[in-house]
């Protein structure tokens, strides 16, 4: 009897698709990364009713150390109130600036800083951490 | 005549299991790298002014003056009580400030040199969420 030798089936996993995929996750994750330029360190300060924020448009951070960052990018208490105006153009009223300050700097290192936003005319958002009940 | 043989179609497919490869790294990548947070924190209202010596404040304004060791509240500055945050925040909520005019929702906050940011977070947040309006003062 003759023995038929059986036909091999090329297999093949369609990995296109799987390309796709993996490309449209790596474009989301690059639109919602932000890269900090330089280390930032500070310990953001408590309170009570907090809410969740808005994203930031504009994100300004006074670090331990008193220095101020403005988009990631250090800089200079005198020029801050005239960078956020450039920023925020026209829309100064409703473009919300975060505002995270290390919770131990005194007077001196904050103040200057939130004068500065109140003379730009922009909306500040204290970030903070909710206090735990416990 | 010899019959030409029928050329064999090539077998045209690129291999991108080694592009999928690359993708993933760098989902991997992004994935470690990335925190996706939410911030908490309060809008504060601060009055928006280019010149803010221009601003007149009412004598019978409510201010709050925070020092180092203790907070006071009341409308006349020789005559301040000393509160708590939990007594701050009973006071600023019996002025209904959420419905009330602008100049009405004032509260002049006037911060000694040594107050850390925590202690002014904490009582501007406050303020904030009773519907005032945080006056900054200069030091004089």
């Amino acid at each position: 009897m003759p023995v038929r030798r059986r036909k091999k089936v090329k297999m093949m996993l369609p990995l296109a698709s799987m390309g796709d995929i993996a490309f449209l996750l790596i474009i989301f994750f690059m639109l919602v990364s932000t890269f900090m330029k330089d280390t930032m360190d500070y310990d953001p300060a408590t309170g009570a009713d907090l809410r969740e924020l808005q994203s930031p448009e504009i994100s300004v951070v006074v670090d331990q150390e008193g220095k101020l960052w403005l988009q990631g990018l250090e800089a200079g208490v005198g020029q801050l109130a005239d960078a956020v105006e450039n920023l925020v153009g026209q829309r100064r009223h409703d473009t919300p600036v975060h505002l995270s300050v290390h919770k131990d700097l005194k007077r001196p290192d904050y103040m200057p800083v939130i004068e500065a936003l109140s003379e730009a005319g922009v909306r500040v958002l204290m970030v903070g951490l909710q206090e735990s009940d416990s | 005549m010899n019959r030409r043989r029928k050329r064999e179609k090539p077998d045209a497919e690129i291999d991108v299991g080694a592009f999928a490869d690359i993708a993933f790294l760098l989902i991997i990548f992004f994935i470690l790298t990335t925190s996706i947070m939410r911030s908490t924190g309060q809008e504060v209202s601060l009055p928006q002014a280019q010149t803010p010596e221009d601003r007149q404040v009412d004598e019978k304004t409510p201010s709050v003056n925070i020092l180092a060791d203790r907070i006071l509240f009341g409308e006349d500055e020789e005559n301040m009580d000393r509160v708590s945050l939990e007594e701050l925040r009973s006071k600023l909520f019996q002025l209904n400030m959420h419905d009330a005019e602008d100049q009405d929702r004032m509260i002049i906050v006037e911060v000694a040199e040594e107050v850390t940011y925590e202690m002014y977070f904490r009582v501007v947040t406050l303020i904030s969420d009773a519907g005032g309006i945080v006056a900054l003062v200069e030091a004089q």
